[in-house]
């Protein structure tokens, strides 16, 4: 168990920076996920903490020991791999000591630790097959128990779960994080699954264009993005983003949401939002997210923060528990969580409430939090 | 129901036409194989009387036998025999020492790409293309040098050198298609690059093995300028001998014996072929699909 920390990590093919600046410090233990669109670095930045890339510039610590240099074997990690990389031709027993005996454990330390990952795994029957013999998720388990069989200061996981069809995912999830829970390991795991990361993370990196754009807490991303970029990429459906301009009446700042027939939906921030003050005025960024517009909110201790907002319903989706109302607000396209009961046709009218004190402002040109 | 029918019929047509023209090729094909097969086993009298292309009427192995040990081939007359084993001597090393070299090759230029890696490829590929007849007066100043003109290893060395090319080019392609996580996950558990090499990747080649062994045999056994040029009387391999033996004319053109030696000459790769030949298929499709 030892905690991670990287410095100013640059990674260049050729001229092609693909990793720009990355700091990273970890307590050990942690779990962190790197998640980001394709291409922003993510599987990079593994590959560099396991040393399968010779890295630019900067340094990673592991521990007290600086591992910047070193070779994978010596770096006390393992890997758990998107294609699971097994070896093919080798028995699931023999994959699990192909490692052990590279390493010259003796032969009663390499049975010990072949039946104990077997037994958390729950995979010992299949000790004697061979991986073309076993299913994904089986095969994902093998993966897993042949790394924790090294009994590594350090887990990397590259988009293990990617591989799997979806029931099996949220299976496997589970498992991972029940895993984290009893080996109390640091764990780095990229994905680009939003929800994986929410779930499994102590901590979250969100990465885009080879740098890390906000690092913090599930919770903190979610409820505090720092820019537009977090803001956007984390949620499902995606935080809206309407251009609003920042009005005041007498002290109280308001913003104005047209609806399609032009109808004014004023809304006024409480005394929190004083910052507005420097974009008097201005236009800037408002980002609502969807379940902030709804119908049913159902705690009376908000219901003194919650503002009328009239809006035309364009065409919603249905998906069970909700409903997706797609508006238009500002001519922008937007969508509100609602609840499914009653729900209204589309080309009707509704009036919802909005949770003002939840609304995010971002600065139209650096697209930063306004704060 | 007579949209079906009447697909039936033109799918059975189109099926009988296509049996049809694969068999006149079939036949067109073979015959030739068919005529010096009964001409080999015919006496040489019959062949004398003019009737190459009828059944035997009696049969007879005799021309086998003078082609294997007795058939005079340039001063000795001692049939094919030591020019058939010459091109085994050749052949078997030949071929196992240029897979093996093309097998570390391959592992090299697709999973541990150093910088210029495949620049240094594509100068390798250019072996693949250049002709026989250029590199003749070259190499045979190289085996001068070497010591080894007209010898046996002087040929194995030649053919070694030419098949590299041919060969890294195989394994190379059969390799990229491996995930190079599985090299990864090696890299990690500890495995350097001789035992990721022979643990992993070698468990895996045999089609690409039989490829290489396939295609090597076919162009070392069959070649026949590198035997001519580089070669003598006593190192000759069989094709050489053959042509030899064909052109080494007594009183009589004894056909029967000619066809039985040229048979004989032709049999190991046409063996190999038919054993190992879904191997050959499998293999270069490997490399090509993914």
């Amino acid at each position: 168990m030892k905690s991670l920390s990287i410095k100013n990590l640059h990674k260049k093919y050729d001229q092609t920076e693909v990793l720009r600046g990355i700091d990273i410090s970890l307590e050990s233990g942690e779990f962190l996920v790197l998640v980001g669109p394709s291409g922003c670095g993510k599987s990079t930045l593994l590959s560099c903490i396991a040393g399968l890339e010779e890295i630019t510039s900067g340094s990673i610590k592991l521990g007290e020991k600086d591992i910047t240099h070193a070779s994978p074997k010596d770096r006390e990690l393992a890997m758990v791999f998107q294609s699971y990389a097994l070896y093919p031709n080798m028995t699931v027993r023999q994959n699990i000591e192909f490692g052990l005996k590279i390493s010259k454990y003796s032969k009663e330390e390499i049975e010990n630790r072949i039946q104990s990952a077997a037994s958390m795994l729950q995979i010992k029957e299949l000790l004697n097959r061979k991986p073309a013999q076993l299913s994904g998720g089986q095969r994902q388990r093998i993966a897993i128990a042949r790394s924790i069989s090294r009994e590594p200061s350090i887990y990397l996981f590259d988009e293990p779960l990617s591989n799997l069809d979806a029931e099996l995912r949220v299976r496997m999830r589970a498992e991972i994080k029940k895993l984290h829970k009893k080996v109390k390991k640091t764990i780095v795991y990229v994905t680009h699954d939003q929800i994986e990361a929410m779930t499994l993370a102590d901590k979250i990196a969100i990465m885009h264009n080879g740098t890390i754009q906000q690092f913090d807490t599930p919770i903190n991303v979610y409820n505090n993005p720092c820019n537009l970029f977090t803001a956007g990429f984390i949620g499902s459906p995606s935080m809206n983003f309407i251009d609003v301009k920042i009005q005041k009446n007498g002290n109280k700042y308001f913003i104005n949401l047209k609806n399609e027939i032009q109808e004014d939906n004023f809304l006024y921030l409480d005394a929190s939002y004083e910052y507005l003050e420097k974009y008097l005025n201005k236009e800037v960024i408002a980002g609502i997210r969807p379940e902030h517009m709804q119908n049913g909110f159902r705690s009376l201790e908000i219901s003194h923060e919650l503002q009328d907002l009239k809006a035309n319903i364009s065409f919603s989706e249905y998906t069970g528990a909700d409903a997706f109302l797609f508006l238009k607000l500002n001519d922008t396209d937007v969508i509100a969580r609602v609840s499914s009961d009653d729900l209204k046709a589309d080309g009707e009218n509704i009036a919802l409430k909005v949770w003002t004190k939840k609304i995010l402002f971002f600065d139209k040109k650096t697209e930063n939090r306004i704060r | 129901m007579d949209v079906i029918i009447k697909e039936k019929n033109s799918n059975k047509i189109s099926r009988i036409l296509i049996y049809l023209v694969l068999s006149i090729f079939a036949i067109y094909f073979l015959l030739p194989v068919f005529v010096m097969i009964i001409t080999s086993l015919k006496d040489i009298n019959e062949i004398k009387n003019g009737n190459i292309l009828s059944m035997p009427q009696h049969f007879t192995i005799q021309p086998w036998i003078d082609a294997w040990q007795n058939a005079r081939i340039g001063a000795s007359a001692h049939g094919i025999k030591p020019y058939f084993i010459n091109s085994i001597m050749i052949t078997v090393p030949a071929v196992l020492i240029s897979s093996i070299i093309g097998s570390f090759n391959g592992y090299v230029f697709a999973k541990w790409k150093f910088k210029g890696s495949d620049l240094f490829f594509a100068f390798l590929l250019f072996g693949c293309f250049i002709p026989f007849q250029v590199i003749l007066l070259p190499m045979s100043q190289t085996l001068g040098k070497l010591g080894l003109s007209q010898s046996v290893f002087g040929l194995i060395f030649v053919h070694i050198v030419y098949g590299i090319s041919f060969t890294s080019l195989f394994f190379r392609n059969f390799y990229v298609s491996i995930p190079t996580e599985l090299i990864n996950a090696a890299k990690i558990d500890g495995a350097g690059f001789f035992r990721i090499f022979f643990k992993i990747l070698l468990p895996v080649s045999l089609p690409i093995f039989m490829v290489c062994i396939i295609w090597q045999m076919t162009q070392i056994w069959n070649d026949f300028l590198f035997g001519v040029t580089f070669s003598d009387v006593s190192t000759q391999p069989v094709t050489v001998a053959l042509n030899n033996l064909v052109n080494s004319t007594s009183s009589v053109k004894r056909y029967n014996i000619d066809m039985a030696a040229a048979l004989i000459a032709v049999a190991p790769t046409l063996i190999a072929y038919i054993v190992s030949g879904k191997y050959f298929v499998k293999g270069l499709m490997a490399g090509a699909v993914k």
